[in-house]
């Protein structure tokens, strides 16, 4: 009988790597270096602070709204404008001489941002408005974020809004397939417009934004009605170029 | 024949009392010498800190020859600030606030074999801490790639790469700020560059498992 001798030379070997393995983890001096990174992000957001207009019985600025005194001698409210833009005291043509509607302005919670930090919806109301009827509205925008944002654009019904200098746009609210009002915005001297974040200023609204809604009720517009339009404000961080649905 | 036997006893006697002499002779006579070693081993240290961070805002990623520095438009809207541990200078904390997207910084970051021991770096690899970072993938060698749908972070080093004992050594730490990063957020991130002795072989995990476990984590 012939016993196969073990194979002592590949048993070696083992023994040898292993002791190599083991010198190597035991004898390596070793240094780690960390770098512990954190990043905190800041914030995007922007509020209505204010808002009013030429027809809500009180005068809020007298460089826009002189004659929006409440006390038209024929009516129960501010004499009714006969026209769109700033009434200034030396303008006595902006009025009729009958207080038949109001136009009022808000700020509140609501609109697809409503529950963030701030006013993120304005509402403008026109009641008793007839043809001819028109409004001024005044928003006023503060950054209240901590980023800067560039004012992109501002839509009404998914449009982008014409500036007033160059023209208007016409809505068909009553759904009765004419336009029953036109609207364009004027005080944005241009677009995109940067607004840097309240806080960065030395008085707080050093950096506030405002633009005016032109509303005009046109003859088509159907009686005892009430007509509702939408408009949105689009703001996004200065360096971007994405974000705004509509090409302002 | 009595006499003879006599002598015989008495040579005998004689030759023992000579030896014996020459043996007591031989103890008293012989000049001897002990040296002695004394062995003392101070074995040297494998041991580095960070020296130093300079961190440069710039626009726009990725980072190249064609890049601006600062922020789009000169603003100042970011911030990026760095200091050592207190408690350990292994560990260096970069922040950076109020960032967005698009927001990029470059950080150069030296740091010295502080020990007496040259090293070679082994390699260096970047994790997420944070859960909010999603879909983070680390790609590269020489130059590592963590990218995070929120964040990119690149660190450019000198993997294998030796360092002298007080020479120092200088990498890239880059980051990025993706469209997907939320609001109000923070995000933490954690590069590690591990070295070992010049003279052993190991691989980056070797020189992880071997370092001396410290209060910042890892290793």
């Amino acid at each position: 009988m012939i016993r196969k001798s073990p194979p002592v030379a590949a048993f070696v070997l083992l023994l040898v790597m292993a002791l190599a393995t083991l010198g190597v983890g035991y004898g390596l001096w070793s240094k780690i270096l960390f770098i512990q990174g954190t990043v905190n992000t800041g914030t995007v957001n922007a509020e209505f602070v204010d808002a009013f207009t030429d027809d809500d019985g009180v005068q809020d600025d007298v460089s826009k709204d002189f004659y929006d005194d409440g006390d038209c001698e024929i009516g129960d409210s501010s004499c009714d404008p006969k026209q769109t833009g700033a009434e200034t005291q030396s303008n006595l043509v902006h009025r009729y001489d009958k207080g038949v509607a109001s136009c009022l302005a808000d700020v509140g919670d609501l609109g697809p941002h409503a529950g963030q930090p701030g006013h993120q919806g304005a509402t403008v109301t026109l009641d008793e408005a007839y043809p001819s009827y028109h409004c001024t509205a005044w928003l006023t925008i503060r950054n209240i974020g901590s980023i800067p944002v560039d004012l992109h654009s501002v839509s009404i019904e998914g449009q982008a809004a014409v500036p007033c200098a160059t023209g208007t746009t016409p809505f068909n609210l009553g759904g009765n397939g004419d336009a029953d009002v036109t609207i364009c915005v004027s005080g944005l001297t241009q677009l995109p417009l940067q607004i840097d974040p309240d806080t960065w200023g030395e008085e707080v609204g050093e950096e506030d934004v405002t633009f005016d809604l032109d509303i005009h009720v046109l003859q088509e517009a159907p009686q005892d009605s009430t007509l509702k339009f939408d408009a949105e404000v689009c703001l996004r961080q200065w360096n971007e170029e994405l974000g705004c649905p509509v090409d302002g | 024949m009595i006499m003879a036997r006599q002598r015989l006893k008495l040579g005998t006697v004689a030759m023992l009392l000579v030896l014996a002499l020459a043996a007591l002779g031989s103890g008293y006579a012989l000049w001897s010498k002990v040296l002695k070693i004394e062995g003392t081993i101070n074995t040297g240290k494998v041991d580095a800190r960070w020296s130093g961070v300079i961190c440069s805002e710039f626009h726009p990623w990725p980072f190249s020859p064609a890049i601006l520095p600062g922020e789009v438009d000169g603003k100042d809207v970011g911030r990026t600030t760095w200091a050592l541990d207190p408690n350990d200078d292994q560990i260096l904390i970069i922040t950076i606030e109020n960032s967005y997207p698009s927001y990029a910084v470059d950080c150069q970051v030296e740091f010295v074999n502080d020990g007496s021991v040259p090293v070679i770096i082994r390699g260096n690899d970047i994790t997420p801490v944070t859960l909010n970072l999603h879909n983070c993938v680390l790609s590269g060698t020489q130059t590592k790639t963590l990218t995070c749908d929120e964040l990119t972070v690149v660190f450019v080093d000198n993997i294998n790469a030796q360092v002298d004992p007080g020479d120092g050594v200088a990498s890239s730490f880059r980051l990025h700020v993706e469209q997907p990063a939320e609001q109000g957020a923070k995000y933490e991130i954690q590069v590690r560059v591990c070295m070992a002795q010049w003279n052993e072989f190991a691989t980056f995990g070797d020189c992880v498992a071997a370092a001396p476990v410290h209060n910042g984590g890892g290793g």
